[in-house]
């Protein structure tokens, strides 16, 4: 049996445009405490492209101080399915984030009710709710938001879960509209989904990506290095 | 225009002589009282257990009153319990039934996901139950991973219906593990 203090790892294939995955980009926002797994995932969304990763660039980029270190980062958020590689560099689509967001809602949803809205209860993008609903959830959300941070501690301990998600369920307990914060540098927004979610789909990547470029906070971030493809 | 319908107590003693109560309580004035359809009742149980992949039509699942349809509700319990086998055995089969591919694709790749290596005889019957329905090529796909199940950095094409996938599609070994200069 090996012991992982005393294992040692290296770079399998340097060839690869890194990126988070969709499970990644969540894990990424999904609290506001950072570590290193995060701080990798958010440093591999703070570009307007995937890049290629020396291990120098993977010290930097996990904040960590020996070479072991920042790729035994790097292999426990690949073994957490969090992290993949590409042939050719990926990134977030151009344009305004409106109609990111807009697509991305549309498919985050088994029944394709979504709703991106920001702390103070800005509808940023709504699809399949009406003009109605979309600024009723929109300021739900800033208050759920809200109200979970005060008592954010005390839900975990009373909960046993660090989730700050809601949800508003049925008899059976299943959820009817569910709200997800996502924490993005000093932001916090708000992703509501009616029906069943599908928060690993690709488009999720797209949009946390996008709004990490436009509201990450880069003083936390080891920014990649611009330079030409290798 | 409003109408104004007429309702009466059908009697304070269930009538269809079942022992858990009856709902048809109050009925519309004039309307023949509701009756159970049990010959589809016993139809969709006879369904359920003789077209079910052979060997599981025993293994029931009793759904909650939700607003979900059968399908999200076993969708949702396998992603807050996906060690129960029970539930996945269930939703595998709710798509067999039902025939619908793509949803029985994921929900396979579900319980390739669950048990990882471990339950490689529930993996290799469920998976023998939906193999024609998925098509050749998500079955070709999963027969690479039969025996060793499927691990959170197993790459695999984009996959609706999944509830376990982290959505991991390309390369995921990025970093490896060696010991004594050997690659592990």
């Amino acid at each position: 049996m090996s012991n992982l203090e005393s294992d040692l790892f290296e770079l399998a294939d340097t060839s690869l445009y890194l990126q988070p995955t969709p499970a990644g980009a969540y894990a990424a926002v999904s609290s506001p405490e950072p570590n290193a797994e995060r701080q990798l995932l958010l440093t591999l969304m703070s570009g307007s492209s995937s890049r290629r990763a020396t291990t120098a660039d993977l010290v930097a980029w996990t904040g960590q101080h020996t070479e072991q270190a920042a790729l035994a980062v790097v292999h426990r958020t690949q073994a957490n399915g969090w992290l993949e590689g590409f042939r050719q560099p990926h990134g977030p689509t151009a344009g305004s984030l409106e109609p990111i967001a807009a697509q991305a809602l549309a498919v985050l949803s088994s029944t394709g009710h979504g709703l991106l809205a920001d702390a103070q209860g800005f509808c940023i993008a709504s699809r399949g709710f009406d003009a109605a609903a979309s600024e009723f959830l929109a300021a739900v959300s800033a208050d759920i938001a809200s109200m979970h941070e005060r008592h954010a501690r005390y839900l975990a301990d009373a909960s046993g879960t660090s989730t700050g998600a809601w949800a508003l369920v049925d008899m059976a307990g299943n959820s009817r509209v569910g709200f997800w914060p996502l924490f993005i540098g000093d932001h916090r927004f708000v992703l509501a989904l009616g029906g069943l979610p599908v928060l690993n789909h690709p488009v999720l990547v797209d949009l946390v990506w996008s709004l990490t470029v436009r509201y990450g906070d880069a003083r936390h971030l080891a920014l990649p290095q611009e330079r030409n493809p290798r | 225009m409003t109408t104004t319908a007429s309702f009466s107590i059908t009697g304070s003693v269930a009538g269809d002589g079942t022992s858990t109560g009856s709902r048809d309580i109050v009925r519309r004035a004039g309307v023949a009282a509701a009756t159970v359809d049990r010959t589809a009742d016993e139809r969709a149980q006879w369904r359920a257990e003789h077209l079910a992949i052979p060997g599981t039509g025993h293994i029931h699942f009793t759904a909650l009153p939700s607003d979900d349809n059968l399908g999200d509700q076993l969708a949702r319990r396998v992603a807050g319990d996906p060690l129960d086998a029970r539930l996945h055995v269930s939703r595998v089969n709710h798509h067999v039934l039902h025939g619908d591919r793509d949803r029985a694709y994921g929900a396979i790749v579900d319980v390739f996901y669950a048990f990882g290596s471990e339950a490689f005889g529930l993996r290799h019957r469920l998976f023998n139950g939906v193999r024609r329905l998925i098509g050749g090529d998500r079955a070709t796909m999963l027969d690479h991973y039969l025996d060793a199940g499927l691990q959170p950095d197993s790459p695999v094409p984009w996959c609706p219906g999944s509830m376990l996938s982290p959505g991991a599609t390309g390369s995921t070994t990025i970093v490896r593990r060696i010991v004594g200069g050997a690659v592990r």
